[in-house]
């Protein structure tokens, strides 16, 4: 019985295959002009692909005969509108715009921080030239240098100074913008070590469905680079941690401790990557138990 | 093909950043392998062709080709070269772009008709597989011709070794009088291989 059923869906499915310009008689018919329908049909080109009842090889002079086109040309010019249609909304489907945004939005952030201490930096040393008999140490510290050139008005730097406040204004909001996407796309790694450690993470790997093969160990010294390719070359400590330092279960664990705890929170994160990609949505279950875990790690014996 | 002065040129209509000379577009062997073809073997039968060239990256050779050719099939995967690729063919009749994995001919199969050239420039390990998954298309007494980047398939075997255990591939494929080119002097680590089918 089963046996038979498979046969019918077989000649079931012979009989819907096609070439894709016959989709587009059916187009034609349907709306006044063929340009018209171009999305239509690609909509049903892209449904007929993903069944595989396509016909392979099509023949141009078919397309002819069946009155769909008038020749050669327009042949070509129909499966160029066609295949520029089909190739966008491909395109479309496979660019994961929150994820693509995430990731910038995480490099502009890294290149704001980096702007705004560089540019503090030279305004210090300004301030040092010229001021060189002042006592080093006291009660300045940059920020606050930078805070009163920004109330002196007549200041020559003064313009200066407002713009990095600006810029901290910016990276503030874009910091959060950063942490409402990453809590968003990325809601169970978020949950385990925050959103914004999960987003730098995501941006160094550069997509959710590369970050959801990532074996625990890479994860685990992802950003450190350098030091474990000492560590391969000349047989140095492996790194313990990359990134996920600067999550503060890691950084405030005690010293002998912090390998401990990034391993075992690489491991779960490694697991919510996965669940993030595949599902979308925060396991309570899983996030109480990789918690639990972590937690653990992080105690003395 | 059209030669002025040892240059290499095509008819087509000029688009941005392109060099002219005598009011044609300049086809630069350093910036385009199959112009580098040209220059040190031989030119492929283009004129008026149906080809079919896999890894199209951002268009320019194929903006070239679709100079010369009938119509040309161009198949790229990557996100942000295949938007050029998608602004070339608004631009052109007869560039018909698609965005697919070259390694899943089947994709694309029922839009591509039999083809008389197939060119591949696609720099991955897999690149003679993914050629031969591909030979369908081409018409029997068709040219095939593959840039063979050989950097990419590791670095434990000598470009000899390589390029013949690629040659044994093709030839087992199908592929009759196959030449190997050297193209190392405008595309290092690079050699071309040209049969037919």
């Amino acid at each position: 019985m089963v046996v038979k059923d498979q046969d019918e869906k077989d000649q079931d499915g012979k009989q819907h295959r096609k070439f894709w310009y016959e989709l587009c008689l059916e187009g034609k018919k349907n709306q006044a002009t063929l340009a018209g329908s171009i999305q239509s049909i690609t909509k049903e080109i892209q449904a007929y692909r993903e069944d595989s009842k396509l016909l392979p090889l099509p023949v141009w002079q078919d397309a002819v005969k069946a009155g769909i086109v008038s020749d050669r040309e327009g042949y070509i010019s129909l499966l160029k509108e066609i295949s520029i249609s089909l190739a966008i909304s491909d395109l479309e489907k496979r660019s994961n715009k929150d994820e693509m945004t995430l990731i910038h939005l995480v490099r502009i952030l890294d290149e704001t921080d980096n702007s705004i201490s560089r540019l503090s930096e030279k305004v210090e040393d300004y301030y040092i030239a010229q001021h060189l008999t002042e006592l080093p140490g006291g009660e300045r510290n940059i920020r606050s240098l930078i805070d009163a050139i920004a109330r002196d008005r007549d200041h020559p730097l003064n313009h200066l100074a407002k713009n990095i406040h600006r810029l901290h204004d910016s990276r503030t909001s874009i910091s959060s913008d950063v942490r409402e996407y990453a809590s968003k796309i990325l809601p169970n790694m978020s949950a385990l070590c925050g959103p914004l450690v999960s987003a730098r993470l995501l941006a160094r790997v550069g997509s959710r469905s590369q970050l959801a093969r990532m074996p625990a160990a890479s994860l685990q010294v992802l950003g450190a680079g350098p030091s474990l390719f000492t560590h391969l070359s000349s047989g140095s400590d492996p790194p313990k941690h990359g990134i996920i330092y600067q999550y503060k279960g890691v950084r405030h664990a005690k010293r002998q401790l912090r390998g401990r705890v990034s391993r075992v929170l690489a491991c779960q994160l490694a697991t919510a990557a996965r669940i993030d990609y595949y599902r979308g949505e925060p396991d309570e279950e899983f996030l109480r138990k990789a918690s639990e875990k972590i937690a653990k790690a992080g105690k003395l014996l | 093909m059209i030669w002025k002065d040892g240059r290499l040129l095509s008819s087509g209509k000029i688009l941005p950043g392109d060099r002219i000379y005598h009011g044609m577009r300049i086809w630069d062997p350093a910036h385009s392998k199959v112009a580098a073809l040209c220059h040190i073997h031989g030119e492929p039968p283009v004129k008026d062709a149906c080809i079919l060239y896999l890894g199209a990256a951002s268009g320019s050779t194929v903006s070239f080709l679709s100079d010369y050719a009938e119509i040309v099939y161009a198949v790229e995967f990557s996100p942000r070269p295949a938007r050029d690729l998608i602004r070339l063919a608004h631009e052109r009749t007869n560039i018909i772009p698609i965005f697919e994995d070259a390694r899943h001919p089947e994709r694309y199969l029922p839009l591509v008709e039999m083809v008389d050239v197939l060119i591949q420039d696609i720099a991955q390990r897999d690149q003679a597989d993914i050629a031969i998954r591909n030979l369908p298309f081409l018409k029997p007494g068709g040219h095939f011709i593959l840039f063979l980047k050989l950097l990419s398939m590791g670095i434990e075997k000598k470009k000899e070794e390589l390029t013949a255990e690629v040659l044994m591939q093709i030839k087992t494929a199908g592929i009759v009088d196959v030449k190997v080119i050297n193209i190392d002097k405008y595309h290092s680590g690079h050699v071309a291989i040209w049969g037919s089918h």
